[in-house]
């Protein structure tokens, strides 16, 4: 349990980039009727940029 | 006896005065014994008298978390319906959430009810619903607070002590790398002053309840961005929470026990002037007190400041900042 646990919130930031930065960034692209480069949907534009921030933090182990 | 000692004059001065006493008395260390017991009899008498006003009104601190946390809550409804604009509920969110670690504090140190009284139902409510804006366990919160009281700017057993730092600049940048995934996380100190120095099966469940609240906190975020409500929660909860950790770590820890260097009763903390002000420091610029007499809670520690001062000030404390 604590094993999974701790590989849970391991891999925690890229659930978070792919789970919540990803559609707050296509939400808020909606919001202020913003369109998605490269004929894009908004949400695709949103895990380009989450997934990757995600996976930086957590390998790097901070966001910035 | 207090007000002579205020303004006594250096012990060489005091030699040619006439009305000199008989051996020299100093300031801080220099006390004698005797004064020095008094002075903490004067003190004491101080914080008795705050304290009984303090228990009078305890049931203002359950009220306002209360309002609070209902005002809180009632914000996710009122963004999403597009009642309340998402800037405004974004600043009441963060007030909300910083002053909720005030009203937890109060319950941290059970000054709204002692365990096995009526009033204990109501600390730990105050205590519980105070935290959850922050996403911290009460449980938590309360262990590593009581230890931070015993070991102040203790290197290996405060808790609180990640939180140093040379400068105010330096000590928002440690704020926010102190609360990232990797290494820099202040989670590994705690979780190493919990079993290392605590030690007690509280302090074990407490480190497995913040795992488990912090994990359903984030799963809950992921899952209403994912239903279409992620900029409701980023600036009801996520923003918000994150500006209140900082605001509560730099201003309520890094600032009152700066620079960490004194680990006695009378300098473990400091009188100082907040880079905020009172209000948004909620007057915790009076924590030398706070750290003297916990149980006095923290809004009357100003008034109670002023009163204890003249005898601070024989005591050798700097009270020069108000």
């Amino acid at each position: 349990m604590e094993l999974a646990l701790r590989k849970l919130f391991y891999v925690m930031p890229f659930l978070f980039g792919i789970g919540f930065i990803a559609p707050l960034i296509a939400q808020t692209m909606a919001y202020w009727d913003v369109a998605a480069p490269f004929g894009m949907s908004r949400i695709a534009f949103g895990l380009m940029i989450g997934a990757p921030w995600g996976l930086y933090a957590m390998l790097r182990g901070r966001w910035i | 006896m207090t007000e002579q000692l205020r303004l006594a004059p250096t012990p060489a001065a005091e030699a040619l005065s006439a009305d000199a006493p008989a051996f020299p008395l100093g300031r801080g260390g220099d006390l004698d014994k005797h004064v020095r017991v008094d002075l903490l009899r004067q003190e004491k008498a101080i914080a008795k008298k705050y304290y009984a006003i303090g228990q009078a009104i305890r049931w203002k601190y359950v009220v306002a978390t209360l309002l609070g946390f209902g005002l809180w809550v009632s914000l996710f409804p009122l963004t999403m319906l597009g009642i309340v604009p998402l800037w405004a509920a974004f600043i009441v969110s963060y007030l909300i959430a910083t002053a909720g670690y005030v009203t937890a504090h109060e319950a941290m140190h059970s000054t709204i009810g002692r365990k096995g009284t009526k009033g204990w139902f109501w600390n730990e409510l105050t205590g519980q619903l105070s935290m959850i804006p922050l996403m911290f366990p009460f449980s938590i919160a309360r262990a590593t607070h009581l230890q931070h009281h015993r070991f102040p700017n203790d290197p290996l057993r405060d808790p609180d002590y990640p939180d140093g730092a040379p400068n105010l600049r330096a000590a928002l940048w440690k704020a926010w790398l102190n609360r990232q995934p990797g290494k820099t996380a202040q989670a590994h100190h705690i979780k190493k002053v919990m079993l290392e120095q605590v030690g007690t099966p509280e302090a074990r469940r407490a480190l497995k309840e913040t795992a488990l609240v912090q994990l359903a906190g984030t799963l809950f975020f992921i899952g209403m961005a994912l239903a279409g409500y992620a900029m409701e929660i980023a600036m009801v909860w996520w923003l918000p929470r994150w500006l209140a950790l900082i605001h509560t770590h730099v201003f309520f820890s890094w600032e009152t026990h700066h620079p960490q260097t004194g680990r006695g009763r009378y300098d473990n903390t400091r009188i100082f002037k907040s880079s905020v002000g009172s209000f948004l420091s909620m007057w915790i610029e009076f924590h030398l007190v706070h750290h003297l007499y916990p149980n006095i809670p923290m809004h009357l520690t100003k008034k109670a400041y002023f009163e204890m001062k003249p005898v601070l000030e024989a005591r050798g404390v700097d009270c020069s900042a108000h």
